[in-house]
């Protein structure tokens, strides 16, 4: 019972991680109907930024939102130089320049940083535990608190921001009907903007605190987390806000569960496991778990 | 008000609308009629900045707007009524409303038309709150118009807004049209209901294979040979 309490809490904490990543996936989809596959590299990027920013002697809160900023930065040239140009050529050429994206930017790294693994060496204070109960065996570290706050203090915001402010309602019509949302007065490039600072962000967020976390890092890490959360977007249902944050909380303690309890021997392949899941839940409900079926296309 | 000169418009190689020149005068309601696929909304798509034109030029009160993206052209009081609604379904009325008042920021100017748009329309009010994919066609119309007035539009593009109702709404409809023109707001009206627009408007354009093929003030053109043969359905 303890230890499947511990893997729970694991699991939440990465999947919250995902949670953020697929949101990001799934508001840019919703708007554009583009995958955009670079968003798992832009964790990448944050994690370098808070690294280089923390060696510079930045504390560790500048260091993050300095990172969010140079994240930021990062999506938006690549919103604006890579995929602009191409709104009208289809799903197909923004899909494939995403990929693109992604290869340039892992190259980029590695000439720039080496393949080198590298680490964050944290204050003592994020590996001290908390006993929760269990007598003692169910504990819970200050970095997963700081997780659990974090992740869910900006899903919280960012859904308020998706509801009431008149960006986010001008986000969900132009996701419904582009066009129609045009003759509102409604700006599309801004929207899109807005899309991608608030994808890019939380991108950032998640990177830092999953390679707070997970110890090391690479330029090659973000490909993985990155099909991962685009798997747990699809899973909720991809262009649905609430459903990227629940696939991404399901698929990180389905991830975690699988690695705990599959038989010895099967646990390494936890992953595979992961993406048989995603194909169980396509076969039976092909827009997700939370999906709208396929809203109007202009 | 507006002045579009020799305007062509065209998808790929098929030329929908092959140089058109024609006005509406401010305080105007004006009908451009026509068959299927004579150019009417791909007339109003040019106008209000959703399709660029091949070529010519389109003049709202002395300014060349045939370049400016639609959210522009909504900040200088054009405002484009859709073919079909288009209204949002998954957003709720409430929300619809306040998107039609997307470029308008003065708080005080929203709530007055809101009220005003209640009181064309009782209906959005009571469904205010409600999901807007379920409200009925008729009533998807009238949020249309509601929504579109939300912006304050010194010119209303209205396509086919009769299509699809019953004809107890579109009724309805026409008297909302006139009562708008009688507040000031001038109206573009595209309509294949060839009778009520001649007996709405002021004045009609009608348009074939993408070019105008007659003009004149709509109370005569009622009783034109050309008009009653091909749209009327010859002696009413």
């Amino acid at each position: 019972m303890d230890f499947f309490a511990g893997s729970l809490i694991s699991g939440l904490q990465l999947g919250s991680i995902y949670a953020l990543i697929a949101i990001g996936y799934s508001i840019v989809y919703g708007i554009l109907r583009l995958i955009n596959f670079a968003h798992g590299d832009l964790l990448m990027v944050a994690t370098y930024g808070a690294w280089i920013l923390i060696a510079r002697g930045l504390s560790l809160p500048f260091a993050v939102i300095g990172s969010v900023l140079i994240t930021v930065a990062f999506g938006l040239v690549i919103e604006r130089a890579a995929y602009r140009p191409l709104r009208d050529a289809g799903e197909e050429a923004t899909l494939i320049t995403s990929l693109a994206v992604s290869i340039f930017l892992q190259n980029l790294f590695l000439m720039v940083f080496t393949p080198k693994n590298r680490a964050f060496a944290l204050p003592g204070f994020f590996s001290e535990k908390l006993v929760l109960g269990g007598a003692g065996s169910i504990t819970i570290t200050n970095m997963s608190i700081v997780i659990f706050v974090v992740t869910g203090g900006l899903i919280a915001a960012v859904s308020l921001i998706i509801k009431k402010t008149r960006l986010g309602i001008a986000m969900r019509a132009c996701a419904e009907n582009s066009t129609a949302a045009k003759l509102m007065g409604v700006n599309l490039n801004a929207v899109v903007v807005f899309a991608f600072v608030v994808g890019s962000a939380l991108a950032a967020v998640a990177g830092v605190l999953y390679s707070g976390q997970y110890v090391s890092f690479n330029p090659s890490m973000g490909f993985m987390i990155g099909i991962k959360a685009f798997a747990a977007a699809v899973i909720g249902g991809i262009g649905s806000f609430a459903g990227a944050a629940a696939g991404g909380v399901l698929l990180g303690v389905l991830e975690i569960l699988f690695a705990c309890y599959l038989p010895e021997g099967a646990g390494v392949y936890q992953t595979a496991f992961v993406f048989l899941v995603l194909i169980v839940v396509l076969l039976f409900k092909p827009n997700g778990l939370f999906g709208a079926a396929e809203g109007r296309r202009s | 008000m507006l002045e579009a000169r020799n305007l062509k418009v065209s998808y790929g190689h098929i030329d929908a609308v092959r140089g058109i020149t024609f006005r509406v005068e401010a305080g105007e309601i004006v009908s451009l009629i026509g068959a299927n696929g004579a150019g009417k909304s791909t007339t109003l798509r040019a106008i209000s900045g959703l399709i660029r034109p091949r070529a010519g030029e389109i003049v709202f009160e002395g300014k060349p707007i045939e370049k400016a993206p639609p959210h522009e052209l909504v900040k200088l009081g054009i405002v484009h009524v859709p073919e079909s609604r288009q209204i949002f379904g998954r957003l709720s009325v409430a929300e619809n409303l306040a998107l039609g008042g997307y470029r308008a920021r003065d708080k005080h100017a929203l709530s007055e038309r809101l009220d005003y748009v209640f009181g064309i329309f009782p209906i959005l009010k009571e469904r205010y709150r409600r999901s807007s994919g379920v409200l009925s066609g008729g009533e998807q119309q009238m949020l249309a118009i509601g929504r579109a007035l939300m912006s304050g539009p010194k010119l209303l593009l209205l396509d086919e807004p009769s299509l699809g109702l019953a004809p107890i709404y579109v009724q309805r409809v026409m008297d909302v049209i006139s009562q708008l023109r009688d507040r000031g707001i001038t109206i573009l009206l595209v309509e294949q209901n060839v009778h009520e627009a001649l007996h709405i408007s002021d004045k009609t354009w009608l348009l074939e294979n993408g070019r105008i093929v007659l003009f004149g003030k709509s109370g005569e053109l009622l009783y034109n040979e050309q008009i009653r043969d091909s749209y009327l359905g010859g002696g009413i």
